[in-house]
């Protein structure tokens, strides 16, 4: 069985945010000042559209993976191409998260712009529900863009922590010998 | 230049566990675990794999519970092969090798390293029970399991053009490297054929495809590159038998890494040899062992599959000469290749009865006949099945294929030593030695990576990206100056 979602647009996108960082929540009064002029509602637009804009991007910093189809055609896929509901659901809390820890730690109270766009990053980098890139045919069915098979995924998300049972892992550089 | 055909063999084992309980799961780990506990090892690292993605083996789809999957036992050896248990299976995959020659030696390694594990097996089982391994691809009723081959080629070939050009070989190749079957196992190969050249041919069922255990595809597009992805790409061959004569799998591998570097260096020429229907031809061509079918090529030509193989031959004695035989495994190796690629056509032409020595069909073929003319059986005769499995059977006191005289390639003591030391060739000797050297300080390993634990943190992940380097030459004078892990990792990075 087949399902095809649509991906949401940008505008799409900007709704869905809507639904979830609304302005009764705790906002950074600096934020609710500067963006919004006072207004928790305004500033909440100004940060959905900082946000939104910063995850549509396509440039150097948002590739997110290069796929490779069967007939050897390479294409990059940016985080736009994996926008979805869920994901904009969970940049949202993990923006919530970071202004409650920031809280704990005595700097500041209030979500800000900067939680939002940190949490873009760290949810496409952490998100379990993207298929391991070590299995192409689960991109097969995610993507397929140009309705070919995928048959290489590489990631090409940039500064990628390695860790393992809690201990972090350092590359070696291994210069002529391997 | 196409890039060398460092090449590998993964073979999955039939496995049957005398008075068990027939959990093939429970006896494969069992088995393998009997051999590896005592060995110096390291753990299989799933880092960049997707184990799931390599569902294996005769048990139908369901029949295992996907839990069991994450207790099973996985080991990297000193020779740099991985032994472990996919699924139903004890799997053992050869180191990388350089060359057809040295991968004769790897597959026959593991052929005793499995008989090592049935010995250990033995003494750990109550009494009454014994693990038996079988090198074949089928359990007779109609479950087959695999014998893959790798081969590392360049990235900048289009997939396209491998999978156009190298169909009439995989197709084709059957006529020396099939096992031979007995009868057939599918309602597609039909029940009247006595007799097929391939254990596996029948179970192909798509041209080209992702899938390994269903809907088997002749050429296979898993993409694992499991080096660097920029510069290879490791073609995963699903099509082959598991050989016991080593000619077989000498020339199984030798005309194989023949047709991928033509087809790297454009230089297969014409006119192209495309079967027009692969599936069908692959199961015509097993179900004839008179070798006279023809099948249809895209250009309307209709040729035999030793037709075909002549062809290949002659474009690849003229690739010899243009381009030399560096990417084939070298001067001694490429030349040998084509010798016996010549002598096995010969010989099938003339009589497949003169290749027994070297071909599995042919010599289990002879054995069969003799048998059945001898007690007037027919060809569905049960006996004669259980024969075939025999020929199979990796103990030396019921292996039939060990009483024949067949030809080998590689002396015994070569093989005793491949079973605990890694090729010199590839990067293969630099996860060996490690493992050989320093396994207590290696957590865990697989093709591209070794991750050292030097007592402090971090972990130390030492890539190895490149199937050519990290051989003897390149790692073993390195290697020799080292006393401590702790000062391989400082070296290898240009501190100390």
């Amino acid at each position: 069985m087949k399902i095809k979602i649509e991906r949401p647009d940008e505008q799409a996108a900007a709704q869905i945010f809507a639904r979830y960082l609304t302005p009764d929540l705790p906002l950074d009064p600096g934020e609710v000042e500067r963006l919004g002029g006072g207004d928790p509602a305004k500033a909440v637009a100004a940060m959905i559209d900082a946000t939104v804009a910063e995850m549509y991007r396509a440039d150097e910093e948002n590739k997110f993976l290069e796929v490779t189809y069967q007939n050897g055609d390479k294409e990059i896929l940016y985080f736009r191409d994996f926008a979805s509901g869920a994901m904009i659901e969970n940049i949202v809390r993990r923006a919530k998260k970071l202004a409650i820890k920031r809280a704990i730690a005595g700097e500041g109270s209030g979500i800000r712009t900067e939680d939002l766009l940190e949490s873009i990053r760290r949810e496409y980098k952490e998100n379990e529900d993207l298929p391991n890139t070590t299995n192409p045919d689960d991109w097969a069915r995610i993507s397929g863009k140009k309705g070919e098979r995928i048959v290489y995924v590489r990631t090409l998300l940039a500064d990628r922590d390695e860790t393992r049972g809690g201990r972090s892992i350092e590359r070696v550089g291994t210069g002529q010998y391997l | 230049m196409a890039v060398p055909k460092v090449c590998g063999i993964e073979t999955e084992f039939g496995i049957q566990h005398l008075g068990g309980d027939g959990n093939p799961v429970a006896s494969s780990s069992l088995l393998v675990n009997a051999y590896v506990g005592g060995l110096a090892r390291a753990g299989w690292d799933f880092e960049d794999e997707q184990p799931g993605n390599d569902a294996r083996g005769f048990a139908r789809e369901g029949a295992l519970p996907p839990e069991v999957e994450t207790h099973l036992v996985n080991a990297v050896l000193t020779n740099g092969a991985r032994y472990y248990v996919d699924h139903a299976h004890p799997e053992y995959s050869t180191p990388e090798c350089p060359d057809a020659l040295e991968l004769v030696r790897y597959d026959r390694a593991g052929e005793e390293i499995l008989r090592r594990s049935m010995r250990a097996a033995a003494q750990v089982l109550p009494p009454g029970q014994r693990i038996v391994v079988y090198k074949n691809n089928s359990d007779g009723k109609g479950n087959s399991y695999g014998c893959h081959e790798n081969y590392l080629m360049d990235r900048a070939v289009p997939f396209s053009r491998i999978a156009r050009q190298v169909m009439a070989h995989f197709v084709t190749r059957q006529v020396f490297c099939g096992a031979g079957k007995v009868g057939t196992e599918t309602a597609q190969a039909g029940a009247d054929v006595p007799y097929q050249l391939s254990q596996r041919a029948e179970f192909f069922e798509e041209e080209v495809g992702l899938e390994t255990t269903l809907k088997r595809p002749i050429v296979n597009t898993r993409d694992e590159p499991h080096a660097d992805p920029q510069r290879y790409r490791r073609l995963h061959v699903i099509v082959g038998d598991a050989n016991l004569c080593e000619v077989a799998t000498f020339l199984k591998v030798g005309t194989t890494a023949f047709v991928l570097a033509m087809i790297e260096d454009e230089a297969l020429g014409s006119p192209e040899l495309v079967p027009a229907n692969p599936v069908q031809a692959i199961r015509q061509v097993a179900a004839d062992p008179s070798l006279k079918t023809t099948i249809d090529l895209t250009d309307g030509r209709r040729i035999s599959a030793l037709g075909v193989q002549w062809e290949l031959l002659e474009r690849a004695v003229k690739y010899a000469e243009d381009q030399g035989l560096g990417a084939v495994g070298g001067e001694a190796v490429g030349r040998e290749v084509l010798r016996r690629w010549e002598e096995v056509l010969h010989g099938l032409e003339t009589d497949p009865t003169e290749v027994a020595g070297q071909v599995d069909w042919c010599a289990k073929l002879q054995l069969i006949e003799a048998y059945r003319d001898r007690h007037g059986l027919d060809w569905d005769d049960q006996r004669l099945a259980a024969l075939d499995l025999q020929y199979h059977d990796l103990r030396p006191e019921r292996s039939l294929f060990q009483r024949l005289p067949t030809e080998h390639l590689v002396g015994e003591e070569a093989v005793l030593e491949a079973v605990g030391s890694p090729p010199r060739g590839t990067r293969a000797y630099f996860r060996g030695q490690c493992l050989a050297r320093w396994a207590s300080a290696i957590t865990s390993a697989n093709w591209d990576s070794l991750v050292f634990d030097l007592g402090t943190d971090p972990l130390r992940r030492v890539p190895m990206m490149d199937p050519l380097r990290g051989t003897a030459e390149h790692v073993g004078a390195l290697l020799d100056s080292c006393a401590t892990p702790a000062q391989l990792v400082a070296r290898l990075s240009g501190r100390g």
